[in-house]
């Protein structure tokens, strides 16, 4: 029996392998022909029409974003999913891993021969790039499958060449159903944020350099007895990776592009220049003393009981969601965001935090070795791309949960004032604009999401940087190159990580900044720049 | 002679006490904090600092909120019925074990112990484990969560050291009259033991009422969780840094703390309240009448 | 010679057959799901790659040891591994024992009752709760700084101090699992025979005296036994409490092999990697099973097996 399913497993994975090696050269054939494939494609989807009539059920593993699963314990049972079902006609079983427990589940899930139909996971993380996913035989390469069954995101990717080639690998194999941010505005969506009633009070501006900064944290302190004046989220990447204090010095704690190369922030002189200022700023009482163990719930309750007067957070579930609770014991409570700040008066903030128009995070749907009605899944995935689908990913259903105002499409009273739950919970439940999954999202969601003025403000202040100039294309190094890479960074980053804390909180000195770098040195940092900007060559190539 | 002594018992019956004391209300007060919190007004609880010692403007709305959640209600189900075939299965077959091993003169005693010690410091792992439990078909279902756990080596070894005090007289008595394996085990041996099957029961009890991770990886249908992977998943809504530091989190929002609590509660109130029942066994007394028969 | 072993082996079955059928079960189960899946560990020796599986994954030797070996925090994950054990055997261990026999003095059933009921409830605790909660009361605007304040200290985050990591380890196992540890050792007292007693108290013993030649020496099989198992996990370490309770400023005291595991192997998919290092540790933890076993042996005559 176990043998038997061995065998069984080899001869799938050899299935696989020349599967792809035919769809590689057909695709070659194609691309010569495409003007013929495309009228081709056109000529077939003339018959098709949503709903599809089939009685397939695809399984679908996703991870359950966490604002749906605070009410619900399966997609399935949102009115999103009933939605979908009723418009493509596709009836879909989702399959969740446990919250927390995503990366181990998606890791042993691999080892099965039987893989659900689509998986929906952040392969441009995947261990070895998704090219490895291709050639691992775990999910198969689109290209073949867009020009039949996809118009609508074919449609999307000639309108938008850049994106088109943000979503290939360095093969041009296609191999997910992006989520794609449709907007300017969504590439942005945190960033430093303060009491604007204390500022009036204390008859002071919105900070726009570091020194202002400092001044407003010091009279926070001093006036306003915050304990620590500037408070965050230390412990998730996301924030800490942008913190705008250190896009003000144009230090960044990871990867970036200076000069068109790709170079390591956390051994730039920047960097030390940043460390410099908030181990300073450590030791005069202007940042959260336990700045390292900080959880969400630490930092609001500082926020909005008045310990702390600053913060670096997300416009919804920060700005938003503290507003409100800091109102209700406080009616004067008012935050206000500040933009990216910047060394020199006058200047436009040159770093801030930015995503790529292709993010390359969860959300990106792909269709594995395992399904068999490669088609149907397709179809569905398409969807999201078709113009009735970008309504029902973004807005819902009308007249449920969004209406025709104006020749705009407005959320309705159910998403935005549910005296149930908060906004960011009841979206959750209608569209899946809130967090992501395989389509565009629409700028009118962020503008609605906001329902505060200062939080569109904020927006609009924090998404005026020069960032786009350092943000690295979705690159993706060979097998061979990400797992050195990989082996590597784990020990860089960890060392990074450690020191960083310890320059801050002065328990390291900064004379040992040179010993810092050459330790990150020895670890081989340069080996992996080298492999990063040959992947950024061949990006630039393609 | 005889007062000093007494004098002395009373000095250290105090200071026992008094140390006692201390403990208990050290061990006692994260339970109550927990209550009290999830009691309380959620922005108030939030901003509070300190000890806290009553709720803060008391009320029920986090429990009525982790009612309505109807994954709390199937999570209970599904741990109740886990738990209960578990710990027939685990004390049936581990006091097999232990009643095999506290034999005497047995050949392959020895080599059998050391192979089954062995198990408890190499395993092949995750994968292997994982791997194995598909190819006996026991994905996504509760006996793959309760087969491979039927015996804890830890506890045979216990219950084998356990075994081995009750006097050999017993059993060779009830050999000589005829008694077999089965009828020394289960008339003889186990009412014995009674304290420290109460033990076992505890120590498995504890175990699948607290086991999530084979839960969260094995189990694919959510409608099958039991309760601790759904306390869990609760739980860490308010800390990424266990929550899977890769994947990309994007404007997420925590569950209340209240919440939270609360489900702290529910979760954990039914196995603290087997302890009590379970408890009178611990007292002396019970052994050492069936000794002197 | 031969014959004499067979013919023991013969006798022996004949004498214990039913015996052996009884135990079957237990024996089937440990094949099963103990012995069937420790093929995978060979994996330590391999590249491997699920999609190939083990038949297709290449060899590479030692080389994933030798790579945990090279590893910049090799010596300093092991060093706190191990200190972390150590201090768990010193400090912990004789925790819950101390507990019992303190129990056991009490005259007071109501009271005896309510103190073991009361300690056991930490045991029960989510860690996730434990840990927020020893997170909380550690910071600088904590419960523990309120004290130190009090006595004229001043305000420090404990939980961000390398220094203090251990101590803050070490003490909230000892709280989180004295109670619970001590279930068994109120159990192998309850065990002891009161008649004992009533001899030692003819005798004229004290407390002291029934302590030292009674009490100690009837749950000393206990004792033992819990010591070994506890020396045969001496690489063995929490991931899920270490990584809930450090943070990047304590890594220096805090990352242990488990940890370290959990982040090179098990969330950069590092199979191999981590299969070896969990190879090493229990060669370790086995080395130390075994010599303490020995040594128990000759000095005490209780042992495993």
């Amino acid at each position: 029996m176990r043998k038997s399913l061995r065998n069984l497993g080899s001869l799938l994975l050899v299935c696989s392998l020349v599967g792809m090696s035919l769809t590689g050269c057909s695709q070659k054939a194609e691309e010569k022909t495409a003007s013929d494939t495309a009228s081709e494609a056109v000529a077939e989807n003339k018959e098709f029409s949503y709903p599809m009539k089939t009685d397939k059920t695809l399984t679908y593993w996703i991870p359950l974003n966490v604002n749906v699963s605070a009410n619900y314990g399966n997609l399935g049972e949102t009115d999103f999913y009933k939605n979908l079902h009723e418009q493509s006609g596709i009836a879909v079983e989702y399959k969740h891993p446990a919250l927390g427990q995503e990366k181990e589940q998606f890791n042993l899930m691999l080892l099965d021969e039987e893989l659900p139909d689509i998986v929906e996971w952040e392969w441009f993380g995947y261990e070895g790039g998704p090219q490895k996913a291709i050639d691992d035989g775990v999910i198969i390469p689109l290209n073949d499958v867009f020009d039949k069954y996809c118009p609508n995101i074919k449609a999307y990717l000639k309108d938008h060449p850049d994106v088109d080639k943000m979503i290939r690998t360095d093969n041009g194999d296609y191999y997910c159903f992006p989520f794609i941010r449709g907007g300017d505005l969504l590439l942005t969506s945190m960033g430093p944020m303060l009491r604007g009633d204390w500022l009036d009070e204390l008859g002071l501006e919105v900070p726009k350099t570091v020194d202002e900064w400092e001044t407003v944290l010091t009279a926070f302190k001093e006036k306003k007895g915050a304990t620590g004046a500037f408070a965050y989220w230390y412990s998730v990447p996301d924030l800490t990776n942008n913190n705008p204090f250190a896009c003000a010095y144009g230090a960044r704690r990871t990867f970036y592009l200076k000069d068109g190369k790709i170079v390591y922030g956390a051994i730039e002189d920047s960097y030390k220049n940043y460390l410099q200022k908030m181990s300073e700023w450590m030791k005069a009482g202007l940042l959260d003393p336990d700045l390292a163990t900080l959880t969400n719930d630490q930092v609001a309750a500082k926020i909005t009981s008045g310990a702390a007067g600053a913060s670096f957070a997300w416009g919804g579930s920060g700005m938003g969601n503290w507003t409100k609770a800091g109102k209700e014991t406080n009616p004067d409570f008012r935050l206000v965001g500040a933009p990216y700040p910047t060394l020199e008066a006058g200047q436009k903030p040159e770093m801030g935090q930015r995503d790529n128009f292709y993010p390359g995070g969860l959300g990106c749907a792909a269709i594995t070795t395992s399904c068999k009605d490669v088609e149907v899944a397709a179809r569905l995935l398409d969807y999201g791309y078709s113009e009735a689908g970008h309504v029902l990913f973004n807005f819902g259903k009308e007249g449920v949960s969004y209406e025709m105002k104006d020749g705009k499409y407005t959320y309705t009273d159910l998403l935005l004032n549910n005296p149930n739950m908060s906004i960011t919970h009841s979206m959750a439940g209608h569209v899946r604009a809130n967090y992501n999954g395989p389509f565009v999202q629409d700028e009118e969601y962020i503008l609605q999401y906001f329902s505060l003025d200062e939080q569109k403000e904020a927006l609009k202040l924090w998404s005026d940087t020069n960032m786009k100039k350092y943000t690295i294309p979705p690159i993706t190094p060979n097998a061979e190159e990400s797992k050195e890479i990989a082996r590597i960074m784990t020990e860089v980053n960890t060392y990074r990580d450690e020191c960083t804390l310890k320059f801050i909180l002065g328990t390291m000195d900064m004379s040992e900044w040179d010993n810092y770098v050459s330790t990150i040195k020895s670890m081989g940092i340069d080996k992996v720049l080298e492999m990063e900007n040959a992947a950024l060559e061949r990006y630039n190539a393609r | 002679m005889k007062k000093k002594n007494s004098n002395s018992f009373s000095i250290f019956n105090l200071f026992n006490i008094c140390i006692l004391s201390i403990l208990a209300l050290l061990c006692i007060y994260p339970i109550w904090y927990v209550l009290t919190a999830s009691l309380s007004n959620g922005n108030l609880i939030m901003q509070h600092s300190g000890l806290l010692l009553l709720p803060i403007k008391p009320n029920i709305a986090a429990y009525i909120a982790v009612f309505k959640n109807k994954m709390i209600l199937s999570g209970y189900l599904n741990t109740i019925k886990i738990l209960i075939i578990s710990l027939i299965l685990q004390i049936t077959m581990t006091s097999i074990g232990a009643y095999f091993f506290s034999r005497e003169r047995v050949l392959f005693k020895k080599p059998l112990m050391f192979i089954i010690t062995l198990t408890m410091f190499i395993s092949g792992g995750m994968i292997p484990f994982y791997q194995n439990l598909r190819s006996l078909h026991l994905m996504n279902s509760h006996w793959g969560l309760i087969l491979p756990f039927m015996i804890s080596t830890y506890n045979m070894i216990i219950l084998k050291t356990s075994f081995e005090s009750i006097p050999k007289s017993l059993s060779e008595a009830a050999r000589i009259d005829g008694a077999g394996h089965i009828r020394i085990l289960f008339s003889i041996v186990l009412p014995l033991s009674k304290p420290v099957l109460a033990v076992m029961l505890l120590y498995y009890g504890v175990g699948v009422w607290n086991g999530w991770f084979w839960a969260s990886t094995i189990l694919t249908d959510r409608s099958m969780y039991p309760l601790q992977v759904i306390l869990r998943e609760i739980l860490l809504s308010n800390d990424t840094s266990v929550m899977t530091q890769g994947v990309s989190s994007g404007d997420l929002e925590a569950v209340g703390a209240t919440i939270r609590y609360a489900t702290v509660i529910v979760a954990t109130l039914p196995i603290l309240c087997a302890y009590p029942f379970l408890q009178k066994y611990f007292t002396k007394g019970i052994m050492i009448g069936a000794v002197k028969e | 010679m031969k014959n004499t072993i067979f013919s023991k082996i013969k006798k022996d079955l004949k004498l214990n057959k039913s015996l052996y059928i009884l135990v079957l079960p237990v024996l089937i189960f440990y094949i099963i799901f103990h012995y069937k899946p420790m093929y995978g560990a060979v994996i330590a020796f391999m590249d491997y790659n699920p999609r190939l599986g083990i038949k297709g994954s290449e060899w590479v030797g030692f080389a994933q040891f030798i790579r945990f070996f090279n590893s910049p925090y090799f010596v300093r994950i092991l060093r706190n591994t191990v200190l972390l054990s150590v201090y768990g055997i010193i400090f912990g261990f004789p925790a819950p024992i101390i507990l019992a026999l303190l129990l056991n003095e009490l005259k007071q059933k109501k009271f005896k009752k309510t103190v073991q009921t009361a300690t056991y409830l930490t045991h029960f605790i989510s860690l996730v709760v434990v840990t927020g909660i020893i997170k909380e009361f550690t910071q600088s605007t904590g419960l523990i700084n309120d004290i130190i304040e009090f006595f004229g200290g001043t305000r420090t985050s404990l939980i961000q101090n390398p220094a203090l990591y251990r101590t803050i380890y070490i003490t909230s196992d000892i709280w989180q699992e004295i109670g619970w540890g001590s279930i068994i050792y109120l159990a192998a007292l309850s065990g002891i025979d009161e008649q004992l007693y009533e001899a030692a108290s003819i005798d004229g013993a004290n407390r002291w005296d029934k302590l030292l030649h009674v009490t100690l020496p009837g749950i000393s099989t206990t004792i033992i036994i819990m010591l070994i198992l506890r020396l045969g996990q001496i690489l063995g370490s929490s991931y899920e409490k270490t990584i809930l309770l450090y943070n990047e400023a304590t890594y220096e005291t805090a990352d242990v092999i488990a940890s370290y595991i959990y982040r090179v192997g098990i969330l950069e998919r590092n199979w191999s990697y981590s299969t070896a290092i969990g190879l090493f540790n229990s060669g370790i933890n086995f080395i130390f099973l075994l010599v303490a076993n020995k040594l128990s042996k000759k000095i005490s005559e209780t042992s495993l097996w």
